[in-house]
């Protein structure tokens, strides 16, 4: 059993604690689901179970936190080891050795366990996630769902009472994200492990828990033994919990399973989709795409990385006011696109045109004026010391007249202190202030990469309506996305990338609503009635509903 | 290790160590450039036939290309700055001479063959070192090495193995910086682009050696570290001190003696301390690599090579000087010695293929 009391932690020269918890007990063996906004203390609170805060971070904590007897504020995180396993956000960066069954050996070694067990334990440890065929790959070359599963392997080893994840699934695909979440079920239906993982996206964690524990405002933690209960008082949470709170005569509903059942035991869905088809007619997108609208196009295009053809005959056309959300599994070759289509890497065969230049050909001042490019951590964009140096260096080398980057982020919603530095903005705040320095020079084109990573529900629905609104303007967007609901609520058009090829391309309901893997969880609750979002659905049924 | 004994077989770590610094010690001891030609032959045979595939077996490319390099700059060098040696005259380098400090100083000059032979001799002799070194580390991942010494040195190592994935990471690090320097039309040449550049890096690179440093500890790390803390400081003061005395043995020739004597105290000591930890370490290890019967062939036939070399230097067969292209001594018993060396190839076999997954490192 874990038990907090009167806890709290503040980093040093901290105004007032990252996190404060009066009393939280976790019982063993119970899947707990720790949420919060971005930036709110997760992570943090996470660490001070097994001794990380404040050994490795810093600062002061008073009060006192049990863990199966053990104190974390009088015990390095070493002396854990046995006790707790802790896998971070990124699971790359934690690896120790180069290969994967040595770094599942790796805790064991440390441990001094004896030679037949260690083996033993390693063998059990590759079975329990399934990934036995990855023994001796270099850990280089693995996927992301890969390297989580191997990361997770690397603390199950010596079998841990608690395991303790960060946002195990945002870098995911639906489908590798839906493997880990069957996993950590298991430990916790098999071995009786408690688990505790921190995520933003509930509505693939939320029906598997047993508990929630919440940090809201300044740090404060509470814990609630009723999922249902602490997801119905929060601001944003997931469409099936949306749907639930209008729909169910407050009931909630946590899983597509519980909604679904909402709707049926309500209504006869399969006699519905019928009136979907008379009210809507044939869902028609105005054709857009004639020569002078074009913004970019893909000619046949092959990619290639280090010698291997990485995506194989991709061709489209970008038109202007075009939203076009990338969607495929890990290593499917999304970033490749949007590199080539931002000309950081040439392509191998056919041609890339963004606004009649071949991207890769441009020279830095033109470029950013033709193609601007979000990476996936768009904290590698800024370079200043404060907002205001951003802003002004961004006007200085795309020409502009000066404060016209600083205008575009305000418009963009950044309401902050223009002294405050890039890296202490939240996350949501950071995407929108590279966002604004890449659109400034007027690019026709913008490419982002995973911008929803890592943002909580009121961040993400936020950024959705900026692309919608930079979209009215005029520019044209692609997007990768693992995120099926922002992909869903941007309604344009969707790419599908599978086998190194395009597999389709068209209508975003259209697609979305016909892939098992990419389904949004509305469509889900209401198939085969093929809605999008929480308001489709909710004004289809009111519409509809005797 | 993977099919076991019949096709593949990882060789250990440590006998390409030995075999790699026999031909170094052949390589030094010569200056004939056909026994330095084949020494670079066996040596680049060696990384294509017994090198692993991964990111270190790559790197391989790299070391050839910086070998080529070395011979070209060393004749070129010798031609323009070089000291003339006298000779058959080939052609005459434009001659300029300087007044410094009232000592003439003067470049180029007639360039004779023989000059241009002992300049590609020592050019190739620095480029079969560096061959060699990059042939061993395609041959034997460096972790693996790392991982077969003897418990006592794992904390050295540890920092070691971490030291040689952060390398790589770095240049990850630089890669990505001046693409996001590029995508906001940034510079990323000059001395202010590389200014501004140096602070991301280091905080990239610094952040991931944080991250990397609380994920040893969680997986307890150091977690026996208070155990053989009393024979601790003995060990690194004598680790310290055999580096540094090695040191001064080479640069400072007039303490040898002091120096000599501190060395062999030293080693005294961490001899001591690896029995006395012997006892102590509980840290355990997985899958500890043995050296195979093929193995101890190998390095029995690197060390023969070596004692043959020695031997047939002494007879005054390998060394050459004043020599014109046309009058080499062909040395039949130096490459002979050679080809002992090269036996080694043929008693290992070569190592598994490591399985290169289907990519899944873009997204």
């Amino acid at each position: 059993m874990i038990r907090f009391s009167k806890f709290s932690f503040s980093y040093t020269k901290a105004k007032r604690p990252a996190i404060s918890v009066e009393d939280l007990s976790i019982q063993s063996g119970e899947f707990v689901l720790v949420i919060g906004d971005t930036g709110s203390g997760k992570s943090t609170f996470l660490k001070s179970m097994n001794g990380l805060v404040p050994h490795f971070s810093g600062g002061d904590a008073i009060g006192s936190i049990d863990v199966f007897g053990m104190n974390p504020l009088a015990s390095r995180p070493s002396d854990f080891a046995k006790l707790i396993g802790y896998v971070d956000q990124d699971p790359s960066s934690q690896f120790v050795t180069d290969r994967v069954e040595d770094e599942i050996a790796f805790v064991l070694e440390n441990l001094g366990y004896e030679q037949s067990v260690m083996r033993r334990r390693v063998e059990d440890s590759l079975d329990l996630l399934s990934i036995s065929e990855l023994r001796g790959r270099s850990l280089r070359t693995l996927s992301g769902g890969q390297a989580q599963r191997v990361a997770i392997a690397s603390v199950m080893a010596v079998a841990p009472k608690v395991l303790l994840l960060d946002e195990p699934t945002s870098a995911l695909d639906p489908g590798a994200a839906d493997e880990v979440m069957a996993i950590l079920q298991r430990l916790v239906d098999d071995l009786g492990t408690t688990v505790i993982i921190a995520e933003h996206r509930l509505e693939r964690v939320l029906p598997y828990v047993d508990k929630v524990v919440r940090i809201g405002d300044y740090g404060a933690v509470e814990g609630s033994s009723d999922p249902r209960g602490a997801v119905a008082g929060l601001d944003f949470s997931p469409p099936v919990v949306e749907f639930s709170k209008v729909y169910g005569n407050g009931a909630i509903a946590v899983s597509v399973k519980e909604a679904r059942k909402m709707v049926t035991d309500r209504v006869d869905v399969s006699t519905l989709v019928r009136k979907w088809d008379d009210d809507r007619g044939e869902h028609v997108r105005p054709e857009i795409s004639t020569s002078d609208r074009t913004v970019a196009t893909f000619d046949h295009v092959k990619i290639a990385r280090l010698g291997r053809l990485v995506l194989d005959e991709i061709s489209f056309e970008v038109s202007k006011s075009q939203i076009i959300v990338l969607m495929g599994r890990n290593g499917s070759g999304k970033s490749s696109l949007l590199r080539a289509a931002a000309g950081l890497d040439p392509v191998a065969f056919g041609k890339v045109r963004v606004g009649g230049h071949d991207p890769f050909a441009l020279e830095s001042s033109l470029r950013i004026a033709t193609v601007g490019f979000v990476p996936q951590d768009p904290g590698i964009l800024l370079f200043g010391e404060s907002v205001a140096e951003e802003c002004r260096r961004s006007d200085a080398t795309g020409k502009l007249e000066a404060g016209t980057t600083a205008s575009i982020f305000r418009r963009l919603g950044g309401d902050v202190s223009h002294e405050m530095h890039p890296r202490d903005l939240s996350e949501g705040e950071r995407l929108l202030l590279a966002i604004s320095v890449v659109i400034a020079p007027k690019p026709s084109l913008l490419l982002l990469d995973e911008p929803t990573r890592g943002l909580d529900y009121g961040a993400k629905s936020r950024l959705v309506a900026k692309v919608k609104e930079l979209s009215d303007e005029g520019i044209a967007i692609v997007m990768a996305t693992h995120d099926v609901e922002v992909a869903a609520s941007l309604v344009d058009t969707v790419i599908m990338i599978g086998g190194g090829s395009m597999v389709s391309y068209g209508p975003t309901r259209d697609l979305l609503t016909h892939s098992p893997l990419f389904a949004p969880s509305m469509f889900k609750v209401l198939a085969p009635v093929p809605v999008l979002s929480v308001a489709e659905a909710l004004d289809f049924l009111k519409a509809h509903n005797e | 290790m993977y099919a076991k004994g019949i096709k593949f077989s990882d060789t250990h770590p440590v006998v390409w160590w030995i075999w790699g610094s026999c031909l170094s010690v052949e390589a030094l001891l010569t200056n004939n450039p056909l026994l330095l030609l084949l020494i670079a032959v066996v040596v680049i045979n060696g990384a294509s036939a017994r090198g692993e595939s991964g990111v270190f077996g790559r790197s391989f490319q790299l070391y050839v290309k910086m070998a080529l390099w070395v011979v070209v700059v060393r004749v070129v060098f010798q031609i323009v700055f070089g000291l003339r040696v006298p000779g058959d005259n080939l052609f005459e380098f434009p001659s300029v001479t300087f007044h410094i400090f009232a000592s003439p100083i003067s470049i180029g000059g007639f360039v004779t063959s023989q000059a241009i032979v002992s300049a590609i001799s020592l050019g190739i002799q620095l480029a079969d070192l560096v061959l060699i070194f990059g042939a061993i580390n395609a041959m034997s991942n460096p972790y693996r090495l790392l991982r077969s010494l003897p418990t006592t040195f794992f904390e050295v190592a540890m920092v070691l193995t971490v030291a040689l994935s952060f390398a790589p990471e770095i240049a990850i690090e630089l890669e990505s910086v001046k693409e996001a320097r590029k995508l906001r039309g940034l510079p990323v040449r000059g001395v202010r682009a590389a200014k501004e550049m140096a602070l991301p890096i280091l905080e990239g690179s610094l952040e991931r050696s944080l991250k990397l440093s609380s994920s040893m500890e969680v997986r307890g790390y150091g977690i026996h570290r208070e155990v053989g803390s009393r024979v601790r400081p003995f060990f690194y003061v004598a680790l310290v001190t055999l580096i540094f005395s090695s040191i001064a043995y080479v640069v400072f020739p007039g303490v040898r003696l002091v120096v000599s004597v501190a060395a062999v105290g030293a080693v005294a000591l961490l001899v001591a301390n690896l029995a006395s930890n012997k006892s102590t370490n509980r840290r355990s290890r997985y899958r500890p690599e043995k050296i195979s019967t093929r193995g101890f062939l190998a390095i029995s036939s690197a060390l023969l090579s070596v004692i043959v070399f020695v031997v047939v230097r002494r007879l005054g067969g390998v060394s050459i000087s004043m020599v014109t292209p046309s009058t080499i001594p062909l040395a039949p018993l130096g490459l002979a010695a050679i080809a002992i060396a090269a036996l080694a190839l043929f008693i290992t076999l070569p190592s598994a293929p490591s399985f290169e997954g289907p990519g899944g490192t873009d997204d």
